[in-house]
């Protein structure tokens, strides 16, 4: 096999990693804080892209660039985030984790199967290129897709960005507070209210935010696609260590570069095999998570 | 500190318990026979009775790792599906008598669904809480994965022309028998030692229980229970693929035990048989069936998040007791 | 608690005895997954189906009596697959169904020992039909199509080696593959690349682009369905490579699908049961007219084989003369019956013969190829 072809498909993996990444970020966020498995996660993708493609020819109509329909696919994100935390999660924070869980599991069937009912479960192409319709470079013989550099990237910078927000910010240090110890934060004069409905609109928006990325190399979604990725991602938390930034931002460049080198050495029927076989094999060595840390129960 | 689950205070003569327990069975498995037993043909009510206890099978097996031991598990389809491949197999390989292929084809796939998760478990449960169920997931997807690839499970086409040797008796022969055994093994104490598990693991583990054994061998007898269900379906439905034992199937499973009652088999049961039975009846509203489902189910969980019965458990000489002293309470108010 | 059971389990026998059907009317029952992820090709077969049967009745319906269409969703689930069927089993003279391959095998089981006659619109795997008397189908089996699109890539695209990718999880897919794979093999074609690259769920090609795009390949060879293909496709085209991309009738109804950019579709070359813009054929052309101003949608393979099942099944009907389940599987058995799409030849085995035609997509727009008898 060529270098290229290897260099191709590690930037390949990459990309898809990068959205498994961001969808997993989401995702260790929220557990970080509220030790919550949302379910509905991968699904807040989907709405994210069917935001984007119906606002597309909304904007376009009333004369505004087309790139603005990001924006609002983050907004209204965001906005679904917060609303299921406080319908939904909120009142169940003293209850059961398995309550939580199947709440999120609801509201996941819930969004698949509103959508599937208003548009129909045929799926949908998305070739709005705007940004990322750009040209490959090519080094030598080797082709670099513009558009797997550019996600990559915006996953690097987003997750830099979140660090320094949770490591900096005063809003970041509440959030850890909150995770360590929510009745000491209460003590702190820190509302748990705000903290989380603030977390479930970050974790939401980044999931609107892969929805474009998701949207621009998929290129074709339907009201189902939440599921499926929502495992990966999850898988990819949990693989980084949930609870973790970069944990996060390692399991899912992980997870998408098992799947193109299963692809490209292997074969394809291999790959979820070989994924979740990673999967649990580092979680039996290392049970929380690659860069996740060991928490000892207390009696 | 909670309170001991009522249903395990045993009071009454045990043997008497049991022989109104066994009689109370017998009686419907003969009801059962005479209205249902002799049918030939296609039947609506037939196919629904042993769909129902197909899924009851499922929900407390599944309901004695989740429920009773506390630990949740993603991936119980998928050793269902094992139940049911080792009983395709073994009945499209050998052929037998009808009777005799059901038993023999039950047994494997017990065993083999046992030895599944038995193999699964040892490692699976050195981890808690989510890290399980996420691994228990990774499990349930590779083998629905691998039933896709190899060849001597027929690949994505599955296994067709399976003698149907599962009737409506059998059916709910066999949902006595594991419920029976559900009962009685909690009972024990081995289960007694599940629930201390789920009650305080650290504390169960300081007065000498072994824990991780308990876990593993707990796992793997829900796996094997599983099985069951799935040579049921195997030799009902004649025909099995991979695309059937999917994670959404599992989930399903998953929120029928939770709706009925972490910890409940009577739940279980309950749950089970209204969520095979309910949709039958909503079919005018088919379009819009999964939306009312998810509504009505985050309103449950809002509600009531232990479920409809919670821990409650049925059992046949407490309603005998309490008509009695209902009776009595009557008789003694009409005296006065 | 007590009383909600004895009133669940009367309803339960209630709805079971009740709606034996009337003397004056002819049942027709159509189940497949009109609700969850194969919706849309459920949905497909339903509408094709309902056209028919209100056209059969605007007509006169069979012999003198009206059709009464029974349709139950099974949300593609096997066990509901099965209650469906009991749920209307005697109010039925023929069932049209199911959609895919797997729960048509749980039903045809079941129908067969019932002796209820049962037409599968697309179901394409032999087993649903082997040795069994009363079912049949209005498709190609797998093994027609690879065959065909295999010497149509050696005689007519001159291809010497060949790369072939399909989606493991779908007997369709995979049976189309595999049937091509042993005709090119004869054929003296190189089959450089079988791997189940389509993985439903993921329709990020890139790995398996770039992999096609290493090879030294003359076609691609793709039995997947309309939504993966026009992804696929465009991404293929996207990166470069023009070589002919073949599938089977899975890629009609590619133009359907939202967003799809017709440039894209250039050179794509697959085996159907017709080519829609093929005027000479009046009945075709009749259909997709009335199709459209029913539904305001453009119909695809599916929704014509939905349509056509009901018709053979209305055609056994009056050949048999009765409603004697034993008379309409005989009728059947012999029928030859010319649809929408194509003309049918049945034999003992339940399977039609019928002719393939090839089409190919220039920049979206369908020209036939070839006609296969």
């Amino acid at each position: 096999m060529r270098l290229n072809t290897i260099i191709e498909q590690i930037m390949n993996g990459l990309q898809k990693g990068s959205v498994y990444a961001l969808v997993a970020l989401g995702y260790t966020m929220v557990y970080g804080i509220v030790k919550l498995i949302n379910f509905a996660h991968g699904d807040f993708i989907m709405v994210g892209a069917y935001t984007t493609i119906f606002s597309i020819p909304l904007l376009a109509s009333i004369g505004c660039p087309l790139w603005l329909s990001i924006i609002v696919a983050i907004l209204i994100c965001s906005l679904l985030g917060i609303l299921t935390e406080k319908v939904a999660y909120k009142p169940l924070r003293q209850s059961s984790r398995i309550t939580s869980l199947i709440t999120a599991i609801a509201i996941s069937l819930l969004l698949q199967n509103l959508f599937a009912k208003l548009f129909t479960s045929s799926a949908r192409m998305f070739t709005q290129v705007f940004i990322f319709d750009v040209p490959t470079i090519i080094i030598g013989t080797v082709k670099l897709h513009k558009v797997s550099i550019l996600t990559c990237a915006i996953s690097i910078v987003v997750m830099v960005c979140l660090q320094l927000f949770v490591k900096k910010t005063k809003m970041g240090k509440a959030m850890r507070a909150v995770s360590e110890n929510p009745d000491a934060a209460k003590l702190m004069g820190i509302s748990i209210n705000r903290v989380v409905s603030f977390t479930f609109a970050i974790g939401a928006g980044l999931a609107g935010l892969a929805a474009i990325i998701f949207c621009s190399y998929s290129m074709s979604f339907d009201p189902y696609v939440g599921g499926s990725l929502g495992i990966k991602a999850f898988v990819a938390a949990v693989l980084g260590g949930i609870g973790s930034i970069p944990g996060a931002m390692l399991g899912g460049f992980l997870i998408g570069l098992s799947e193109s080198m299963t692809q490209t050495f292997l074969s394809s029927e291999w790959v979820d095999i070989i994924v979740f076989s990673i999967l649990i094999f580092i979680l039996l060595f290392k049970p929380s998570g690659l860069m996740g840390k060991m928490t000892s129960e207390k009696v | 500190m909670k309170t001991p689950n009522r249903s395990m205070v045993s009071f009454g003569n045990v043997q008497k318990r049991y022989l109104l327990n066994f009689v109370s069975c017998f009686v419907l498995l003969v009801l059962v026979q005479v209205f249902m037993g002799n049918i030939h043909g296609t039947n609506y009510l037939v196919i629904l009775t042993i769909n129902c206890c197909i899924s009851i099978i499922l929900a407390v097996s599944l309901n004695l790792t989740t429920g009773c031991l506390g630990e949740m598990v993603l991936g119980h389809a998928a050793f269902m599906a094992i139940g049911a491949y080792a009983s395709a197999i073994l009945l499209k390989a050998v052929s037998m008598p009808a009777l005799l292929g059901f038993f023999l084809g039950l047994i494997l796939s017990f065993l083999m669904a046992g030895l599944i998760g038995f193999l699964v478990g040892i490692p699976a449960l050195r981890l808690k809480g989510d890290y399980l169920a996420i691994i228990t997931l990774g499990f349930g997807m590779i083998i629905k994965s691998l039933l896709e690839v190899l060849n001597f499970t027929g690949g994505a086409a599955g296994i067709d022309g399976i003698p149907r040797n599962t009737t409506v008796v059998l059916s709910v022969l066999m949902v006595m028998v594991v419920v029976a055994f559900l009962f009685t093994f909690m009972r024990s104490r081995f289960g007694r030692s599940i629930l201390a598990i789920r009650e305080n693991e650290i504390a169960a583990a300081a007065t000498g229980v072994p824990v991780t054994q308990v876990k593993v061998l707990t796992f793997a007898l829900s796996a094997a229970l599983a099985g069951i269900a799935g040579a049921l379906y195997a030799q009902y439905m004649r025909s099995i693929s991979p695309a059937t034992f999917h994670l959404d199937y599992s989930i399903e499973i998953l929120v029928i035990v939770v709706l009925g009652g972490l910890g409940s088999f009577t739940g279980s049961i309950l749950a089970a048989t209204i969520l095979v039975i309910l949709p039958e009846f909503l079919r005018v509203f088919n379009d819009y069936r999964m939306i009312i489902y998810s509504v009505a189910l985050i309103i449950i969980m809002l509600k009531k998040p232990g479920g409809i019965l919670g821990r409650f458990e049925f059992s046949l000489s407490k309603l005998l007791i309490f008509i009695k002293t209902q009776f009595f309470r009557r008789k003694v108010k009409d005296h006065e | 608690m007590k009383k909600f059971f004895v009133l669940v389990m009367l309803l339960v026998v209630g709805s079971a005895l009740v709606g034996c059907q009337k003397d004056d009317t002819i049942g027709f029952g159509v189940i497949g997954p009109f609700t969850g992820s194969l919706s849309s090709y459920g949905e497909a077969v339903r509408k094709g189906v309902v056209l028919a049967v209100e056209e059969i009745n605007r007509d006169g319906g069979v012999l003198g009596k009206q059709v009464v269409l029974y349709d139950e969703d099974d949300e593609g689930e096997g066990a509901q697959a099965l209650a469906a069927f009991g749920r209307i089993a005697n109010k039925i003279d023929v069932l049209i169904g199911e959609v895919t391959s797997g729960n048509s095998k749980i039903i045809a089981a079941e129908a067969e020992d019932n002796h209820t006659p049962m037409i599968s619109p697309s179901a394409t795997d032999a087993a649903v039909t082997e040795d069994r008397e009363y079912i049949f189908r209005a498709c190609f089996l797998d093994p027609d199509q690879g065959i065909a699109m295999a010497k149509f890539s050696a005689e007519d695209l001159e291809a010497t080696k060949v790369a072939v990718i399909y989606d493991t999880s779908d007997t369709y897919s995979k049976g189309v593959a595999e049937a091509y794979r042993g005709e090119a093999l004869r054929v003296g074609l190189e089959v450089v690349m079988f791997d189940g690259g389509f993985r439903p769920a993921d329709t990020d090609y890139s790995s398996l682009i770039t992999t096609l795009n290493g090879l030294d390949v003359d076609v691609v060879f793709a039995p997947v369905y309309y939504e993966q293909a026009s992804v696929f496709i465009t991404q293929f085209r996207n990166s470069g490579n023009e070589i002919p991309v073949l599938g089977a009738d899975g890629f009609d109804g590619i133009m359907t699908v939202s967003g799809v950019n017709p440039a894209k579709i250039d050179n794509v070359y697959f085996s159907n049961h017709y080519l829609a813009s093929d005027l000479d054929n009046t009945r075709l052309q009749a259909f997709i007219t009335a199709y459209q101003a029913k539904y305001e949608e453009t119909p695809n393979a599916f929704s014509a084989l939905g349509y056509d099942a009901t018709y053979i099944a209305a055609a056994a009907i009056r050949e048999a003369g009765n409603l004697d389940p034993i008379a309409i599987k005989d009728a059947l058995t012999v029928l030859t019956y010319v649809g929408v799409t194509g003309s049918f030849q049945f034999n003992e085995t339940g399977n039609p013969e019928k002719g393939i035609t090839i089409v190919k997509y220039v920049q979206g727009v369908m020209e036939k190829a070839k006609v296969l008898e």
